[in-house]
């Protein structure tokens, strides 16, 4: 017997008998001013400064558009190459060990990486070693100096990477989603061998040229500074760069779409005893009308953690997947794929499925419940001040960021109202208009066989949601595939 | 997530976690409280945004659990969401009784496992008649489950903290506890009291079954169909011989496969005491109106008459070398790895320096592994101590054609020069820097300054900060070399080579 049933009546004063009878007061929260961080610099350089003396530590954040998207064809895998040659390189003036040597000593954190379309550099240094920092993260951004020798290392790095391609059916999964999704789109320039091996210190140098320069940074930063001085030793820091010889980053339109149907990959291995299922269609992007709609459409239906219809029929209620989820964000440069994901084990990958496409017939058709709505709301404007003001660098970072990616100039003012004006017919229409299952392609990671099978308990195999494909899996040196079987 | 297995890894990538200063480059204002039941609570007032992490930390893990139990501490974790009388259901009392009837359907279902696995035991096939009546137990089963979920009110506990801004709702378990966190509104800290002490209060294993399903999916998507989580499993049981820490946080699958409802509760009856928990509060919190808020419903936890047994099993001393080697579909590895001592342990600040001075770009490793010698790619170091001991990790990922025994060798060599040479002035001062400066960034957050508040408050205290934060300014380059000849000793070595497997 549990000795916890034993409570007394008196220390049950005040505590109301359901949660719902608690009563709150109003908590207010104002969206920090931009304007009050943001300083353009004579360089052309724009930065959001926060000062924030809780600690003896500044953030400085750089952020840039450039990435993967600006590789030249046949040089995949510069992008990140040139981002950690930078990093490891050494500069003009510092010999990589040396470099290393200093940041280690005074304890502080440089970093240089490229995405598909926007690169950063971060440095988090004591606010007591904050010049020498700064001078060395400008010496990194400004003059490195790639010797080969680290070049070497790294590419030894990236190919030994490539091998791992295959290995696991999350990465197979990644992978295969953006090739099918986006077909030949500058996200798909994957490197091989061949492009790695073909990388030379020039081939980084130019790159390198062609993105880096302080009229085209922006800077988010953050700690123990006083921001008149900060502005001042960046105006230093990034005065008499040599000329920009940046280029504009084009993203083009995704101009693909997959044929419908279910593409099937095998990954060998008697331990692989769960399949991997990616079912979608490309999305919107964060310029669309309907953005907030789809985000609490979405919440609601898979992304809205184990709160999410989703969750709550697949795993609570079935117990057929650890994580269920639908993604359904908005790109902010280009569209990205809206997709329902689970894992389950092989026999009930089918059974899952069908429960997710229930649900999904579900939501266009009746729409979700008031309250549904009203808790999806409500979660959106009293955790908004959570997400992207939490501290003050995440605040600096996400006005950089937005400046950078060209998000509306009321984005974040306006993002509680755009949510809390949404009705249930926004809901029920986005659902409808954005949601085409006609158009779904899906990606199958794990034991083929054991997941086309389906369960022996439950109707239906793989087939009998759409027409199967086997794509054998490329060699993940040289992305060749085999001829289908 | 309710995770298990991420957190020992994220744990052991980032490192060791290291502690608070109270003295030193800044100062943590940790304001403590002790209720009368035992449990503590520690708030750190931040007024970054009006918002607060809440989490409660029990030292519960599967250090606690036995041989055919394994992953009970983690599938608890799972069983704390599924409500209590109020959470969770429409109808109380109907739900008891369908518990009742699921519980009973599943015992004489756990009957027939048992007689399944003494067949096997004996290679004889399953007896038929059982089989039979397995499947008539099992419908008999899923209509239950189905009239249950009519009176269900599924992820309820999550729609009331989502609907209420929280974000991050969550649990870990791992070896040593298990936390439970949320980040609320700072006007809502009720309603995570209401919530935390009604389900530790009176909670209702309900759902029981399926979830079981739920976590072996999550073993398969952690560890089963991973490219080298059963190997990494293998090597975490070969390091530890007599300690409970060995078996996995997420159980063996067998284990799993077996738990039933009296297992749970007597699981929460042994463990669940109010002294074993401590709440946190740290963000926009005001400490007397949490404290106020604690007494008021943490307080109504009554703590167990009985005390549990505490963990008297001690690592003996490894006197042999004891190697595993594998193929996988994954890329090559040396990992060596020897014991250490608890977090707390007076040892425990000059473990973290030396593996500071060994790991790093300007580390020992590195130069020569990677560029000297061109042996390796990359190579890592840490310790992470638990409450009972700890794991001290070197490893590296072999050059393309590199001999791995060659790369042990050279791994070998070094950490000889560190015991016979010591460390220099400048490398010991290096990772004092480091070590304190990596600490203070962990304050940046309200999450950070929880889980490192936490960790302490698993292995010993958060006073404990001190204790470590002390050693760690006066260690001396001399004891860094007596810790790496009394650890890192050639017979106290766990080593794993992994191999790609060959294509076929």
């Amino acid at each position: 017997m549990r000795t916890l049933a034993l409570l007394l009546p008196f220390l049950l004063q005040d505590i109301p008998d359901h949660p719902d009878k608690l009563s709150y007061k109003r908590l207010r929260f104002e969206v920090p001013d931009p304007a009050s961080m943001r300083v353009r610099l004579t360089t052309g350089t724009v930065a959001f400064l926060v000062e924030d003396a809780a600690l003896p530590v500044v953030d400085l954040q750089v952020y840039l558009k450039s990435g993967s998207f600006a590789e030249p064809r046949g040089k995949e895998g510069l992008a990140d190459l040139t981002a950690s040659l930078m990093r490891t390189g050494g500069t003009a003036t510092r010999a990589p060990e040396a470099l290393d040597e200093e940041l280690d000593f005074l304890a502080a954190n440089l970093g240089v990486s490229m995405g598909d379309v926007t690169a950063s550099a971060t440095l988090s240094v004591l606010a007591k070693d904050l010049d020498r920092g700064l001078e060395i993260l400008v010496d990194v951004l400004r003059n490195p100096a790639f010797r080969q020798d680290k070049l070497d290392v790294l590419k030894a790095q990236a190919l030994e990477g490539l091998k791992a391609r295959n290995d696991s059916t999350a990465s197979i999964e990644a992978r295969e989603s953006n090739l099918l999704f986006y077909g030949d789109y500058p996200l798909n320039r994957l490197e091989t061998k061949a492009s790695v091996e073909s990388i030379t210190r020039e081939d980084v140098a130019a790159f390198h040229r062609s993105a880096f320069h302080p009229s085209k940074f922006l800077v988010a930063a953050a700690g123990a500074f006083r921001k008149d001085e900060l502005v001042r030793k960046l105006e230093a820091a990034f005065k008499d760069w040599p000329k920009d010889e940046t280029r504009p980053l084009e993203i083009p339109k995704v101009s693909h779409a997959p044929e419908p149907g279910i593409y099937c990959f095998h990954k060998e291995g008697k331990n692989v005893n769960q399949g991997r299922v990616t079912i979608g269609h490309l999305g919107i992007d964060v310029h669309h009308p309907d953005v907030q709609a789809v985000r609490v459409m979405s919440y609601i239906f898979g992304a809205g953690g184990f709160s999410s219809r989703l969750m709550q029929k697949v795993r609570t209620e079935e117990g057929l997947a650890y994580d269920v989820r639908s993604d359904l964000r908005p790109g902010t440069s280009y569209p990205l794929v809206f997709k329902i994901q689970f894992q389950s084990k092989s026999e009930s990958c089918v059974t899952a499925a069908r429960l997710c496409l229930d649900e999904l017939a579900r939501i266009q058709k009746e729409g979700v419940r008031e309250k549904e709505l009203r808790d999806a709301q409500q979660f959106y404007l009293d955790a908004f001040p959570g997400f992207f003001f939490s501290t003050k660098i995440q605040t600096a970072s996400t006005y950089a960021q937005a400046e950078l990616l060209g998000l509306p100039e009321d984005y974040y003012r306006t993002y509680r109202e755009r949510i809390a004006k949404l009705t249930l017919e926004d809901i029920r229409r986005v659902a409808r208009e954005q949601l085409r299952p006609d158009r779904f392609a899906w990606v199958v990671v794990g034991n083929i066989p054991a997941i086309k099978a389906g369960d022996p308990k439950r109707p239906g195999t793989l087939a009998d949601l759409g027409p199967v494909r086997d794509v054998p899996l490329p060699d993940p040196l040289t992305l060749e595939r085999p001829k289908s079987p | 997530m309710r995770t298990a297995l991420a957190l020992a890894l994220a744990a052991c990538a980032a490192g060791p976690p290291a502690a608070a200063a109270q003295e030193g480059p800044f100062k943590l204002p940790v304001e403590e409280a002790v209720l009368p039941n035992g449990m503590r609570i520690l708030v750190v007032e931040r007024r970054d945004v009006p918002r607060v992490h809440c989490s409660l930390w029990w030292r519960v893990g599967s250090v606690h659990e036995r041989p055919g139990v394994t992953g009970l501490s983690h599938f608890f974790e799972h069983m704390m969401f599924m409500g209590t009388d109020v959470i969770g259901t429409t109808d109380p009392k109907k739900d008891v009784e369908l518990n009742a009837r699921i519980e009973a359907a599943m015992t004489a279902i756990r009957g027939i496992k048992l007689r399944r696995l003494e067949a096997r035991r004996r290679g004889a096939p399953p007896d038929p008649a059982d089989e039979k009546r397995h499947e008539e137990l099992s419908k008999e089963y899923e209509a239950l489950v189905e009239e249950q979920k009519k009176i269900t009110i599924p992820e309820h506990l999550s729609k009331i903290f989502q609907a209420a801004g929280g974000t991050g709702l969550n649990a870990t378990t791992s070896y040593d506890r298990t936390n439970y966190f949320v980040e609320l509104p700072a006007n809502k800290l009720e309603l995570f009291c209401w919530l935390e002490s009604d389900r530790f209060l009176k909670p209702v294993f309900r759902s029981f079954y399926p979830e079981r399903e739920v976590v072996k999916e999550e073993r398969r998507m952690r560890t089963d169909s991973t490219p080298t989580g059963l190997v990494n499993e293998a090597y975490w049981a070969m390091f530890w011989q007599a300690h409970p820490y060995g078996w996995p946080v997420l159980g063996w699958m067998s284990d799993i496969d077996q738990y039933t409802l009296v297992d749970a509760q007597s699981y929460f009856d042994t463990h669940y005491s109010p002294e074993n928990a401590t709440a946190m509060f740290i963000g926009d919190v005001r400490k007397d109106e949490i404290l106020d808020l604690c007494s008021r419903y943490f307080g109504r936890l009554k703590p167990f008459p009985r005390k549990r047994d505490p963990i008297v099993t001690v690592e003996p001393e490894q006197n042999a070398e004891r190697r595993l080697a594998a193929e996988v579909d994954a890329q090559d590895e040396v990992n060596v790895r020897w014991h250490g001592p608890s977090g707390v342990h007076r040892d425990s600040p000059a473990l973290d320096l030396l593996m500071n001075v060994l790991g790093g770009r300007s580390g020992r490793l590195y130069r020569p592994l990677v560029e000297e010698k061109k042996l390796a790619l990359d190579v890592e170091s840490w310790y992470w101590s638990l409450r009972y001991g700890g794991v001290i990790h070197l490893g590296a990922t072999p050059r393309e054609g590199a001999d791995p025994g060659e790369l042990e060798k050279a791994l070998d060599a070094i950490v000889r020069d560190v015991q016979e040479n010591g460390v220099s002035a400048r490398e010991l001062q290096k990772a004092k820097n480091q070590v304190t400066a990596d600490l203070v960034r962990t304050f940046k957050t309200n999450a950070g300054i929880a889980q490192q508040l936490g960790y302490f408050e698993t292995i010993g205290t958060y006073r404990d900060f001190f204790d470590y934060m002390k050693a760690l300014e006066t260690a001396t380059g001399e004891e860094l070399r007596r810790v790496a000849t009394q650890y890192l000793r050639p017979a106290g070595k766990n080593v794993l080579v992994l191999r790609r497997k060959a294509k076929k």
